[in-house]
């Protein structure tokens, strides 16, 4: 007898959750956009389980809170299909701009071109798509310059050549893939004089930077003058292996990032250096030039801006953009 | 103590078509060795699942160790006192001794074990059954005999007054019968009562103290060992003339010529399978338009018989001849290229695709004849197939889309049937075609199988109800032991006669007794 | 006993007089979700049901959607692939190489610049490297009898390993207008994947509901023991799924690589997952034998709204697969719950 109403009961009970479930997680998108001429702009990351990102992330806030623009946050979780449906649905919404770092340069064009065509202006940040004619510009740190910026230090260091250890970052990922390419720009010539006598992925994760260079230290006869990772988190990992054979201070340590972690690393000398590509200045330019073209009509000048990477050792450090998050 | 330790009264228990049990009275005394007794079907298990406590009874009373018990459930009847161990044990292989001794009420200090006190403790049950086995062992170690000692152990832990033994020899070798009766008598000295379920009446006689014969749901007989003889026993068990159930069909059939010939056919032990019955030099025909019975105790080989021929199970030797003609089967498939059906013994389990309509039931095994371009199965000859057989066999459903598993049991098995049928078969094997159905369906599924005969296809019926067998065959082959041991024609059987065929022989104390086996036909 | 029987007599009469609405409703319980959260999304936000949205969304699930399919057909026979998204990727870098003739990615626009075999041959390509793939796994599974789970877990692993050897240089990328039209280009204002997926999930409908095949994959699938004592070929049944998902996997490749205009190493992450809870949301049993591709259309384009709708909103990142992943379980728990008073 109470088949009836129970059914309906549980329908309810789902189309409630759902219901609230969007509401509570929605603050305030309807009157935002209720207000008119307030600007809404998608800010698009390629993973925000990487804390590079929401650093990016959240300097592109702190910028649009200061310009008085809304920021729709777009979590592209490592997957350019994804990013891709975030920009179409930012598309939809009719917002007023984009700023992006693709996941990927090449798989996003097509994404950032349906943009295009919808009148919609786009800064790229930190990574550069170029096959997109009418995007409005881009702000970005090469990060083979960055690869390169690592090698420069390593001939700085050891002016009488070296033995590097390399630990790349995630397979098939564009900016491991560049990285490492800078790193051998520089190296490769000078081959006679800096070896790379190891070199193995550790796909940017801590716990395997780790075990990779344990397995690689263990298996070496005399340990590298050297070790330069892809990116901070593997770079902490070695310097865990490191520590744990006594090897402190005698294997130079470069990482990529400049993570405060690093940072801090860096500050108190067990991390030789860390690469400093900027991005959350360059988060935020992107967002004041795309605000300043929307608002006033001026393009950014130049349009494509490159800000250079810089090693970041126990003497420049005050250089740093997250030196204030260490505590 | 006086008073019997256990007695069951006016016992009745119904289900849907069956009286399972109809007033049956049960007693055993303390310090008894008690046998059970009956044909397949004769309520036994039934009784036996009531004193567990997996069934209720819809009537009557149950008096253990002198007050009245109920038996809500198997955890409460180990509790009070009642251990089963069943043909198939209840251990976990891959666990030690000792876990399994004391699964559910490991000792030790709150949610922690103790493996030492697990250990000592699992070591002193084991000697009182002065048995050797390293409380650590995986039970899949173990040989059967010593799984069996395990459970003894095991009940005698729960301090059981009474335990229950269901076909405890089939598995055993004589030595370890042996070792099995000794602990028995063991056990009966300490006052417990044991009930014996067997079909091996042999050992009945060595081991038991008195017997009840169960027949149709009641008690039909029993009384002291001592007084009877096996002879009576199979009497009792038997009891009534079969043509009292079932109308005997088969007498103006008139059998063609050979269509099935199988030769030497042997099966090994299958390490997929280890439980089933090997089977040895099997020689059988069958010939259009006959039904040939197939009649065995549990555990005879029938079944296995049926699936090797199948090709469902592997065989290691035998030649199967079809129409004269040498075939090689491998696989179902095979087997019904070459025209053989088989109704398997476990509807639900081998035959039926319960989530599925009626209608691909029916059709799955001939969809390649309703198909157009070899592919696409027309709905319209599908659903014609479906109406022809719902016609011919009287398949009572609402329609040819309701699910198989609404349907009752005997319905059910007419959609097996039907499947066969359309693909006509020249051999159909029906591996217990009524069984779990009820008596009005059980006397159409006789009639549709009689139609068959006479339409000319050859059937192996195999059944483990004799009067069945004696209603619908022509010939009657009966098994043993993974062996042939008789042929008896149909019209001249007796189920007295086909007992004495299938009745297993044992030489438990050297000296083989042999006035009962006797592996004569009797023709 | 008698008087219990009696007073659920009337109770069952009740019960089966009630508004056969409801029974739809019941029947159709993902559809019904799917209907209510369009309602939702649309009144929150109206640019959900324009019709270039609509047809993001269909366009955003179709990758995955022709992979559900496949796994419908899997799943059905109690299995799974968990290979999927590994052999998107071989299949999309195989599709990149044969259109290019090289492993080098080209950054130029212009569309000359085809050496390659054209998106014919890439497509083949991509198709037969999903369905050996599929092959080599159902081998495995058929024949040397290890568990679908674990053959196409270590596929998972296998593929993937490929795909990075591959493309160790990076992505390929830069095709063609005419194999990039295989992702990007429209019949009218219908995007050129989604037909793909529809015509393909219509496809698979004819096979499972009108054929032979069809039928001996529910059979399998409900009791492989009375399918094998039926006549049916178990073995061939279990094997050909696994071709079958293979073939869609590597179209699936094919239609993404032209959709992103580039071949990934990294493409195609995490797919199984979706891909599986789309074909169980949409009713079909991990158990087997019970489940329609209908249902697998419906599961994944429940998915893409549900993501598509609340990226739409705005709803912050983080909360978004929160949300998703209660949703998701809402939704089987409902029609969990619908079958079993259905049943009663």
């Amino acid at each position: 007898m109470l088949s009836g109403p129970r059914r309906f009961g549980s329908l309810a009970r789902i189309l409630a959750l759902a219901v609230v479930g969007i509401a509570l997680a929605s603050p305030m998108s309807r009157t935002a956009e209720a207000q008119d001429k307030k600007l809404v702009i998608l800010g698009s990351l390629p993973g925000l389980k990487f804390p590079f990102f929401v650093h990016m992330l959240k300097q592109i806030e702190a910028e649009g809170k200061k310009l008085g623009v809304d920021i729709i946050e777009g979590d592209g979780q490592v997957s350019s299909t994804k990013q891709t449906a975030d920009v179409e649905a930012a598309i939809t919404r009719k917002v007023d701009g984009i700023v992006i770092s693709p996941n990927e340069v090449d798989a996003m064009a097509p994404a950032l071109q349906e943009a295009v065509d919808a009148k919609i202006p786009v800064m790229t940040i930190d990574r550069r798509v170029d096959k997109v004619p009418g995007l409005l510009g881009h702000v970005g740190a090469d990060n083979t310059k960055g690869g390169e910026a690592q090698a420069q230090l390593i001939l700085k260091l050891f002016p009488n050549g070296a033995t590097v250890m390399n630990l790349q970052g995630q397979p098939g990922a564009g900016p491991a893939i560049d990285r490492n390419k800078g790193l051998h720009n520089v190296l490769d010539p000078v081959k006679d004089k800096y070896k790379i006598v190891f070199e193995q992925t550790a796909e940017f994760d801590r716990v395997k930077g780790l075990s990779v260079t344990e397995a690689a230290l263990a298996g070496m006869k005399s340990p590298p003058d050297v070790i330069v990772a892809a990116n901070d988190d593997m770079i902490l990992g070695a310097m865990e292996a490191v520590k744990a054979r006594n090897l402190s201070g005698k294997i130079a340590l470069i990482g990529f990032d400049a993570l405060p972690e690093a940072l801090s690393r860096v500050k108190d000398g067990s991390l030789t250096a860390t690469i400093e590509q900027f991005p959350g200045l360059q988060s935020s330019k992107a967002l004041d030039k795309l605000v300043e073209y929307l608002r006033k009509g001026t393009k950014p000048d130049p349009k494509i801006e490159l800000l250079t990477p810089i090693a970041i050792t126990k003497d420049n450090i005050d250089k740093a953009e997250r030196l204030s998050e260490i505590k | 103590m006086s008073g019997p330790l256990l007695r069951m009264e006016h016992i009745t228990k119904r289900f849907p078509g069956v009286l399972a049990l109809d007033d049956a009275f049960f007693e055993v005394e303390p310090g008894e060795a008690h046998g059970l007794l009956g044909e397949n079907g004769a309520g036994k298990s039934t009784l036996l699942k009531i004193l567990s406590g997996a069934y209720q009874p819809d009537i009557g009373s149950i008096e253990f160790g002198g007050e009245a018990v109920t038996l809500e459930s198997p955890l409460a009847a180990q509790r009070k006192g009642i251990a089963t161990i069943y043909q198939e044990f209840n251990l976990i292989p891959t666990m030690t001794v000792a876990e399994n001794m004391f699964l559910g009420r490991e000792p030790g200090y709150g949610r922690f074990i103790s493996w030492k006190r697990m250990r000592e403790q699992t070591m002193e049950q084991l000697s009182r059954l002065r048995l050797q086995i390293d409380p650590m062992a995986l039970v899949s170690d173990l040989s059967v005999g010593e799984q069996q000692m395990i459970e003894i152990a095991r009940a005698l832990s729960m301090e059981s007054r009474l335990i229950i033994m269901d076909e405890p020899t089939s598995a055993l070798n004589e030595q370890e019968v042996r070792r099995l009766f000794h602990i028995v008598d063991d056990l009966k000295k300490r006052g417990l009562g044991i009930i014996f379920v067997t079909h091996r009446l042999q050992e009945v006689m060595e081991t038991c103290d008195r017997v009840t014969v169960l027949r149709d749901g009641r008690r039909v007989g029993g009384g002291e060992v001592a007084r009877l003889s096996v002879d009576d026993l199979i009497k009792m068990m038997v009891g009534r003339s079969s043509t009292q159930l079932f109308t005997r069909l088969a007498a103006q059939r008139a059998p063609g010529p050979v269509v099935m010939k199988v030769e030497g056919l042997a099966r090994d032990r299958d390490p997929a399978n280890p439980y089933a019955t090997l089977l040895k030099n099997i020689n059988l025909e069958v010939r259009a338009g006959e039904i040939l019975g197939l009649a065995g105790l549990m555990g005879a080989g029938r079944t296995e018989l049926a699936r090797s021929i199948f090709g469902a199970d592997p065989r290691e030797r035998g030649r199967i001849e079809i129409g004269g003609e040498p075939v090689t089967i491998r696989s179902p498939t095979d087997a019904i290229r070459h025209g053989i059906g088989l109704v398997p013994e476990d509807r639900k389990q081998q035959a039926l695709f319960l989530e599925l309509a009626v209608r691909h039931n029916l059709a799955i095994s001939s969809l390649r004849k309703l198909s157009f371009a070899g592919w696409f199965v027309s709905d319209a000859a599908e659903l014609e197939l479906v109406e022809r057989y719902r016609k011919l066999l009287d398949i009572r459903m609402t329609s040819a889309e309701v699910k198989i598993a609404d349907l009752s049991g005997g319905n059910q098995q007419k959609v097996v049937l039907a499947r066969w049928l359309a693909l006509q078969p020249k051999v159909l094997i029906v591996d217990e075609p009524t069984r779990g159905i009820d008596v009005a369906a059980k006397a159409e599924v006789h009639q549709q199988l009689d139609l068959m005969a006479r339409a000319g296809i050859a059937i192996i019926a195999i059944s483990s109800e004799l009067p069945e067998i004696l209603a619908i065959s022509d010939r009657i082959v009966t098994m043993r032991e993974g062996r042939i041991t008789g042929s008896v024609p149909g019209d001249r059987a007796t189920e007295e006669g086909l007992m004495d065929l299938m009745a297993v022989e044992t030489t438990i104390l050297g000296e083989p007794r042999s006035q009962v086996g006797v592996s004569e036909p009797r023709l | 006993m008698t008087q219990a029987t009696a007073a659920r007599q009337p109770n069952r009469e009740q019960r089966s007089g009630f508004p056969s609405i409801l029974a739809m409703l019941s029947r159709y319980a993902p559809a019904v979700c799917l209907v209510l959260l369009m309602i939702v999304f649309a009144i929150l936000e109206p640019s959900f049901l324009s019709p270039l949205n609509l047809f993001n969304v269909m366009r955003q699930i179709s990758i995955e959607g022709l992979i559900a399919i496949g796994m419908t057909f899997v799943i059905l026979t109690a299995g799974i692939d968990l290979s999927v998204g590994s052999l998107v990727a071989v299949a999309g870098l195989a599709a990149a190489i044969l259109a290019k003739g090289s492993t080098a990615s080209s950054f130029s626009l212009s569309t000359s610049e085809a050496q390659g075999y054209g998106w014919f041959a890439a497509m083949l390509g991509a198709i037969a490297v999903g369905m050996i793939g599929g092959a080599i796994q159902g081998t495995a599974i058929t024949m040397l009898k290890v568990p679908p789970f674990v053959v196409t877990l270590g596929g998972l692993s296998v593929f993937r390993g490929l795909a990075l050897m591959i493309s160790a240089s990076g992505p390929i990328s830069g095709f063609d207008e005419s194999y990039r039209w295989w992702g990007q280009g429209r019949i009218g204002p219908v995007p050129i994947p989604v037909i793909i997926f529809l015509a393909f999930a219509a496809i698979a409908f004819v096979v499972l509901r009108y054929t032979r095949y069809g039928r001996q994959i529910y059979a399998v699938g409900g009791n492989r023991e009375a399918a094998r004592l039926s006549g049916v070929n178990v073995r061939r049944v279990l094997f050909s799924v696994y071709v079958i998902i293979g073939f869609l996997s590597g179209l699936a490749g094919f239609v993404l690589s032209a959709r992103l205009n580039s071949s990934e190493a990294v493409a195609g992450i995490g797919y199984e997952l979706n891909v599986i809870a789309s074909v169980v949301i949409g009713g079909t049993s991990l158990f087997g034998g019970v489940g329609s591709i209908f249902g697998t259309v419906i599961g994944s384009i429940l998915i893409g709204v549900l993501i598509n709708g609340l990226v739409l909103l705005n709803v912050n990142p983080y909360v978004q697969q929160i949300t998703i992943g209660l949703i998701l379980v809402a939704v089987v728990a409902f029609d969990q719950f619908a079958k079993a008073r259905r049943l009663k």
